[in-house]
């Protein structure tokens, strides 16, 4: 088998050619096909990184807004029941203080009662005292001693004269 | 004139009436005087005579309600 040179040279250029054609219509598109994927795949993996950071991020916010949402409620809760606890305690002292007025206001009417009630007892018994003195006296006292006790009390009425 | 109102429980005796009167006749100008005589039981005992505004109480009805109210 003889190797001809001019074989060899139309080899070479064809294998250059089909090389040439390769390498610019096939393999560089591939490569930059390749190379566009990558890229986004690694845009992607960066956008799904953010979407994640910013999930975390917002699941962070969503707990601090939470837990700011339960401190704020806790602190309502707790003026509330201060609240309520003072409304009470005021609202104690205010019905103890009237109840003690109306204690003394009523011992008051209740000594002044008694004390009226004693005087009208007292009056009623010195009306009664003054009637049975007036009928023991009628009853006792005759003639002879009705113009004995006048005679005594023209005397004293001269004497004042 | 000055009527004297003298009030007692039981009628006073002739004596009795000349006594008073002369006594107040004495006090005051005889012409004046104007003697009136009541008699009431409610007075218990004793008279009372006023005169010229003034009242001489000696009734035992008074005295039992001066003893009353100092009780």
């Amino acid at each position: 088998m003889d190797i001809q040179l001019a074989q060899i040279i139309f080899q070479a250029i064809n294998f250059g050619l089909v090389l040439f054609v390769l390498t610019r219509f096939i393999y560089k598109p591939v490569l930059k096909l390749l190379e566009d994927r990558k890229k986004k795949v690694a845009e992607a993996a960066k956008s799904s990184n953010e979407i994640l950071q910013e999930k975390e991020n917002l699941e962070k916010m969503k707990a601090d807004i939470l837990s700011k949402a339960n401190q704020n409620a806790q602190k309502i809760e707790n003026d509330t029941k201060n609240e309520a606890k003072k409304s009470a305690k005021t609202l104690m002292e205010k019905s103890k203080e009237e109840l003690s007025l109306k204690e003394a206001k009523f011992t008051e009417e209740l000594a002044k009662l008694k004390k009226d009630k004693l005087k009208s007892m007292e009056k009623e018994l010195k009306e009664a005292a003054v009637v049975i003195a007036e009928k023991v006296l009628q009853e006792s006292i005759d003639a002879k001693k009705h113009q004995k006790l006048i005679d005594q009390q023209i005397d004293e009425i001269i004497e004042s004269l | 004139m000055l009527q004297v109102n003298v009030t007692s429980a039981i009628a006073l005796n002739d004596q009795q009436k000349k006594k008073l009167e002369l006594a107040l006749c004495k006090k005051y100008s005889k012409d004046e005087l104007v003697f009136e005589y009541q008699i009431k039981e409610e007075l218990i005992a004793g008279l009372h005579v006023s005169v010229a505004g003034k009242l001489y109480d000696a009734s035992l009805k008074a005295r039992l309600n001066q003893l009353a109210n100092k009780i």
